[in-house]
């Protein structure tokens, strides 16, 4: 691996003065392509490596990174994560991976995707432009729309014996567009992504970014009112963005979170499942092992209503005296492992989606928010309030946009709220690796004219 | 460093495709961040970034490429994959390369790689005592320190050779403020492009203290009303929402794709005539300042929006070239693994007439927003949501009880209208921005401004 030996490393940092240690090495090939009006604006490419040190030392941890692998850097960056170490609080609970454990073999990678060429990549990105460009005429511009892949290796070697990497690879595809009927305008945007070219959804994805944006031109606000809300996947999947960051073990044990003390208690209605799966094969973050080579498994969080589990890594667990659910998470080898969900989602139910909408006497068609993840929702208390986009449904239609209201609630009142669930499970993979299907929640507050 | 031969030899490598422009961008960084929470020093990382990336021109078509392994072996072939897309058929020559003098405007006196980890990590204890023992309500604080000492070197075909070091430093506090009941959070944090100095002008105490009485404050309000009313938006960080709502549809990129508001606007009213709208990255020391940009343009002042009339737009070399004009050196990338693009540096509404305090006086029943915490834009359509960190009711021209829970929604040229005061106290506060997922240092900055009417959205709960 680039002339690195990772093994000799450890002894060398042991010689160094550090009493365990632990390296996260991560080496990708990433491209990805831009059109713009039929055209290629921009190719890039890159091959990219790096290396992440944890030093372990009298329970107190240091971390350092480097992408230069040149010896004498190699030493000074191992003296840096020891000083690092040395200025850190003493914590007992900090630690690492006891050895191998046993792992599932996941089928994450697919060599078609490295063998395809950058002409069929372009084709397809040029595609969806088409397909959304053609869509309406009321579909002024699309404003991006792009192609990309990455596939990448990742090895975890620590002093405890544990020696493990994986292969994995993701192409994705997107596109954010501009409609306008002369007064409004409103933007859409759409996502595929898969294993390989193949599984991407060039049409479905082209068509769906532009009826999006259509969905909303010329929305009116609505008055002031409490009525029914029916989340549509993609804003379901924000909200279990809200609620993932609430449900780790670092929010609760540092209470910061709307579920601390809450566990065996019901937080939800009945039909509510809220699950975290890091070895779910058509996932976005699925892995055989988390950041700190701990297997990836599903996780029950809310089961039946009724609140089961926080997400936990090593050091979240220790400090509870429980095992890890496998939720450390690195984001590049330049990151300090911290608790985050893998794939997290509201499990499907068995309603289709238009049957949701057609029991809406008088409510709301949620299609988009603002705000909600930059601030908008408050992860203690659990009160929200966020800017939003849809449509009104009237005797169970749908009839004209909605525009410049906000919706207000509190957390806990909105998981016990949700009354139906629909068998639409999505991923809105923009945010991270977040699903949801439609569902309806009773009420919520609507502040509009 | 690269040798100038080497750094030649790649920019032909580069145009061989038949590309008409080559860069070759190297970065050298190394950034110390410490965070301590719940009295403990948690996370110490020290990060180095080593990399060279190569871009390649050919026509309105960007081709680049990136590696870390800065071998002559690896650089020639990344410069290779960098030009492989061009189509061009004459081959370009490399200029000669002329080393680029830089004026040191933005001088750093106490490097941060040469101040001991100790010290670091007793400041983050000051900001900590600070804000614990401001109030027995604080029952968590949240400090970050951050450092990033980043050298870069970039030449380009037409001749161009410069390197420039830019040096940045900030501190975080965060105080969470609780009765039992309900919880809030203060935050401050000051940052510039700055060494260790940056602690002679904030003391971490202060800091501490600063942002537990936000959070105590917040945790004595009341539920914001939800209702169109005027808005005074504080001095600082309420530039955020200029910089959110319109700074970025002021972008060339934004406006050559035709997804602005702005696009074909200059000469025209877009503002109310109080409005003067400036991007300045030569303000010296500033949290967005430099010498020159990731393109080795100079920064440079420019006049977005004067007496409410729109002048300019911000250009990288790119959409410099496309309009036959010159760059505005706002030629920005978050590290050798991304192209440069069109990005504010500092920018800010300036400096106006009127005295803060008669700017409240001036409203009878309003919101006066304090502090503006995060926002979202969507930036094709400038609709923006806003929350307001700390808030108060201004009634009969007076700042009365705080409330909490406060969301501005509205568009970016219509509060852009209906600014109708404009203070004379211009400061600029330190932010991250985000655009096509890369982050840069960018400050944001207004003196305090009335905005006749915006729609608040509260978490009042009326007829319940």
């Amino acid at each position: 691996m680039s002339g690195l030996n990772l093994l000799e490393l450890i002894d060398k940092a042991k010689e160094l003065g550090a009493q365990d240690v632990e390296f996260y090495y991560q080496s990708s090939i990433d491209n990805s392509i831009e059109v713009y009006e039929g055209d290629v604006e921009s190719l890039e490419s890159a091959h990219s490596k790096g290396l992440g040190i944890r030093v372990f030392l009298d329970n107190k941890m240091g971390f350092a990174y480097t992408a230069d692998f040149n010896e004498k850097r190699l030493e000074e960056v191992i003296k840096e994560a020891i000083a690092n170490a040395q200025i850190a609080s003493e914590d007992e609970y900090r630690d690492l991976a006891e050895g191998d454990y046993e792992y599932d073999d996941l089928d994450i990678y697919d060599p078609n995707l490295e063998e395809s060429s950058p002409e069929d990549k372009i084709d397809l990105a040029l595609q969806i432009e088409k397909v959304a460009l053609d869509y309406d005429q009321r579909i002024e511009s699309v404003i991006s729309v792009g192609y990309g892949d990455s596939i990448s290796k990742v090895r975890i070697v620590n002093s405890k014996g544990l020696d493990q990497s994986y292969k994995g690879g993701i192409a994705y595809a997107y596109l954010y567009v501009l409609a306008s009927d002369g007064e409004d305008k409103q933007t859409g945007s759409a996502l595929t992504y898969g294993r390989n070219l193949k599984a991407l959804t060039p049409v479905k994805t082209g068509e769906e970014g532009a009826k999006n944006a259509l969905d909303l031109l010329g929305g009116k606000q609505v008055k002031s009112q409490k009525a029914p809300v029916v989340f549509t996947p993609k804003v379901g999947a924000m909200f279990m963005y809200v609620l993932a960051q609430a449900l780790t073990a670092e929010s609760v044990q540092k209470g910061r979170s709307l579920f601390a003390g809450k566990l065996d208690k019901t937080v939800a209605n009945e039909r509510v499942n809220i699950i975290d799966n890091g070895s779910l094969e058509e996932g976005l973050a699925t892995a055989p092992f988390d950041g700190e080579g701990v297997p990836s498994k599903k996780t029950d969080l809310i089961k039946e209503g009724i609140l089961t589990n926080y997400l936990y890594d090593i050091y979240t667990a220790n400090k509870d005296g429980v095992e890890s659910t496998a939720n450390a998470s690195r984001g590049s080898y330049r990151g300090i492992p911290s608790v985050s969900p893998s794939n997290f989602y509201l499990a499907p139910g068995d309603q289709e989606a238009e049957d949701i909408i057609k029991g809406v006497e008088n409510g709301f068609y949620l299609h988009k928010v603002s705000g909600l993840v930059t601030g908008g929702a408050n992860p203690i208390s659990g009160d929200f309030s966020v800017g939003a986009t849809g449509q009104w449904i009237k005797g169970g239609e749908i009839k004209g946009a909605v525009n410049e209201v906000t919706i207000a609630g509190n957390l806990i009142d909105f998981l016990k709220n949700i009354e139906e669930i629909g068998n639409d499970l999505k991923f809105n993979p923009s945010i991270g690796s977040y699903g949801s299907p439609t569902f309806k929640v009773r009420e919520l507050a609507i502040s509009g004219a | 460093m690269l040798s100038e031969k080497l750094i030649r030899e790649i920019l032909q490598v580069a145009l061989e495709g038949g590309g008409d422009f080559a860069e070759v961008f190297y970065e050298d960084s190394v950034r110390n961040i410490l965070t301590l929470e719940n009295s403990n020093i948690e996370n110490v990382k020290t990060g180095y970034d080593l990399g060279v990336g190569v871009r390649v021109l050919s026509g309105d078509k960007v081709s680049y490429a990136y590696t870390d392994d800065i071998t002559k072996e690896s650089l020639l072939r990344t410069a290779k994959v960098a030009g492989a897309a061009s189509q061009g058929s004459a081959k370009l020559a490399v200029n000669d390369l002329t080393r680029k003098g830089i004026t040191l405007i933005h001088p750093i006196e106490k490097k941060p790689m040469e101040v001991s980890k100790g010290q670091k990590a007793e400041l983050v204890r000051e900001a900590n005592k600070g804000a614990l023992n401001y109030d027995n309500l604080i029952k968590q604080v949240m400090v970050t320190y951050a450092d990033k000492t980043q050298k870069v070197l970039i030449a380009n075909s037409e001749g161009l050779l410069v390197e420039d070091e830019r040096v940045h430093t900030r501190m975080m506090v965060t105080a969470v403020a609780s009765d039992g009941e309900q919880i809030q959070t203060g935050s401050e944090g000051p940052g510039l492009h700055l060494g260790f100095e940056l602690f002679d002008r904030y003391k971490a105490k202060e800091l501490g203290k600063e942002a537990a009485r936000q959070a105590v404050t917040m945790l004595k309000a009341n539920p914001a009303p939800s209702a169109k009313m005027p808005v005074v938006i504080n001095n600082g960080f309420g530039g955020v929402l200029f910089h959110e709502a319109c700074g970025h549809g002021l972008e060339a990129d934004a406006i050559q794709k035709n997804s602005s508001i702005f696009a074909g606007k200059v000469g025209k009213q877009v503002a109310s005539k109080v409005v003067t709208a400036i991007d300045d990255g030569t303000v010296k020391n500033a949290w967005g300042s430099y010498g020159v940009d990731d393109e080795g343009e100079s920064a440079q002042r420019t006049v977005l929006i004067k007496d409410g009339i729109l002048q300019d737009y911000m250009y990288d070399y790119k959409t410099a070239r496309k309009e036959d004009r010159i760059s505005t050196g706002n030629g920005r990338r978050d590290s050798y693994r991304s192209i440069p693009i069109p990005r504010m540096t500092n920018t800010f509404i300036d400096k106006g007439q009127s005295n803060p305090e008669d700017i409240i006086s001036a409203v009878d029943d309003g919101l006066y927003a304090k502090k503006l915490s995060g926002g979202q834009v969507e930036p094709a359509t400038g609709d923006f949501v806003f929350t307001v960190a700390e808030g108060y009711l201004i009634k009969n021209g007076k700042i009365a009880d705080p409330i909490r829970g406060a969301t501005l929604i509205g568009k970016g040229i219509d509060v852009l209208n209906k600014i109708s005061m404009v203070g004379n106290n211009l400061e600029l506060a330190p932010g991250m921005c985000g655009k096509d997922g890369q982050s840069v240092p960018a400050a944001v900055g207004q003196p305090t401004v009335l905005v006749d009417q915006i729609t608040v959205g509260g978490t009042e709960r009326k007829g319940d």
